[in-house]
């Protein structure tokens, strides 16, 4: 799965890479976070992790792209 | 009675919010003030009423809902930062960034952002990682010691003075102006007033000496900028330093002293922690979800509307962190400590454009405090033939934390370097820095 961010919404909360680092990373100096990689079924872990990121960023700035 | 009072009061006239006194609150059986907040919330959720009216301090509104918070938190147009301490701190000078609206607040975060940022914060792991190592060796052959004033007080403090380029043997001085500012402006306003004085007057001379020579600390940047095509007046400046000492020390060192007292007697956290510390950081979000050091007031600046509660401009408002990150529409089991939760979307750094610029620190200062504490002294507990002592205040958390513990060896003989060493002679009452 692909996640998404939108830059005009994040602040740099950095919850995102504290609970799923191998995804995302601080992309700037305020913090903003950016996307490393695609998590696949194959990755339980990971992917539970990454879905709590996005359930958890504090402003909705985190997205998961729909599968065509 | 008045409109806002006749919302408040409800069908039997009887609410928690009347007399609600955040400076104030009732302190429950466990020693903090979460039994009331937790009987708050649920007045909130059983009446469906996220916002209520005090009539304390001439009257403010109370807001505790989750949602209700967080819209008046990202509504900076109605919810204004002039209030962002209320009552207010006894300071002549604003609050530079906490205290601001936008765009001045954006002007002036610009400035600041990149020092606080996670590439920065790393830098200060090692520094971290010795003075936390340097400040057990202090204490570990004694057997006991207060880890709010040995662990909690100090990591923050002498980690503020680095970024702002401050003497870190100056530590105790400069929390004593924190402590003056939120607790002192309350509870001793003329003893607070003489300690902000003696604050401004060393910042004013601080920031002569980096208009003559500028470093690489904070406050050069801050001195040397320029906004708009101008340098910030001595206000400002003022202002500034007040921001970040305030923001550096106070609310941390809060965080880590409430953790450490948690630890000393949750058996449980403690060992699992011990065991695995890599659930570390999230217990610190969990921390800052169940023991919110801060909460924020506004000055309400036009009237606005929110979960059908009318608020009209001129009007004060507090945003309840502790409250709201009680909220049972958006955290399951609220009222339990729970160190791996997530997600976690509270609201202990805020949300929004006011978002806790030194989030990325804090998080970096407490880890490297609960890991290494938990190496070198994994069994303790509290000295139950002392009291430990709630701060309460906009930034509240645990005073006093005394706890006993099977002494050890320190790994250093000497103290680090002279920030230690003056907080180890603080607190053993050999330096009076009054």
């Amino acid at each position: 799965m692909k996640v998404e961010v939108d830059l005009e919404i994040c602040v740099g909360h950095g919850k995102c890479y504290l609970a799923a680092p191998e995804v995302f990373e601080p992309g700037d100096d305020v913090g903003r976070t950016r996307i490393l990689r695609e998590v696949g079924p194959d990755e339980p872990d990971l992917l539970r992790r990454t879905k709590n990121a996005v359930a958890g960023c504090p402003e909705g700035a985190l997205r998961f792209v729909e599968e065509k | 009675m008045s409109e806002a009072t006749a919302i408040a009061a409800g069908a039997n006239g009887h609410s928690l919010y009347s007399n609600f006194d955040h400076i104030h609150p009732p302190i429950g059986p466990d020693g903090t003030p979460n039994a009331f907040y937790e009987a708050l919330r649920d007045e909130s959720v059983e009446a469906n009423r996220p916002i209520g009216w005090s009539e304390a301090y001439n009257g403010f509104w109370v807001i505790t809902g989750y949602p209700e918070v967080l819209d008046a938190m990202h509504n900076t147009t109605a919810f204004s930062n002039d209030a962002v301490t209320f009552p207010s701190y006894g300071v002549n000078e604003p609050l530079m960034l906490a205290g601001q609206d936008d765009p001045a607040h954006k002007r002036a975060r610009l400035l600041v952002n990149e020092p606080f940022s996670p590439g920065k914060v790393v830098d200060f792991t090692r520094l971290l990682r010795d003075n936390v190592n340097s400040l057990i060796d202090g204490i570990i052959q004694s057997g006991s010691a207060d880890v709010a004033k040995i662990i909690g007080n100090p990591v923050p403090a002498i980690l503020t003075a680095v970024i702002m380029g401050l003497p870190a043997e100056l530590g105790p001085r400069f929390f004593s102006w924190t402590w003056a500012l939120s607790h002192g402006s309350f509870t001793d306003p003329e003893a607070a007033g003489v300690k902000i004085k003696e604050m401004y007057a060393y910042f004013e001379k601080v920031i002569e000496d980096r208009r003559a020579n500028p470093g690489e600390d904070v406050l050069s940047r801050v001195v040397q900028a320029k906004i708009d095509g101008d340098y910030l007046n001595q206000t400002e400046l003022l202002g500034f330093c007040t921001t970040l000492l305030l923001g550096g020390i106070d609310n941390t060192s809060k965080l880590i002293a409430t953790a450490l007292w948690r630890l000393a007697w949750d058996l449980e956290l403690r060992h699992r922690l011990t065991r695995d510390p890599r659930v570390i950081p999230t217990a610190i979000d969990e921390f800052l979800r169940y023991y919110a050091p801060a909460s924020v007031g506004r000055l309400i600046k036009e009237d606005v509307t929110i979960a059908d509660v009318p608020m009209k401009a001129g009007q004060y408002a507090m945003l309840m962190a502790p409250i709201a990150n009680r909220d049972p529409r958006v955290f399951p089991y609220p009222d339990t400590l729970i160190a791996d939760r997530s997600p976690n979307k509270h609201l202990g750094l805020g949300t929004g454009i006011h978002r806790c610029l030194g989030a990325h620190v804090l998080r970096v200062e407490s880890k490297i405090v609960l890991e290494e504490f938990l190496k070198r002294i994994p069994e303790f507990e509290l000295d139950r033939s002392q009291p430990s002592e709630w701060a309460a205040g906009q930034v509240a958390g645990m005073g006093t934390v005394p706890i006993v513990f099977e002494p050890g060896e320190p790994l250093s003989s000497e103290p680090l370097n002279e920030g230690v060493r003056t907080w180890l002679d603080h607190a053993a009452g050999k330096e009076a820095f009054n």
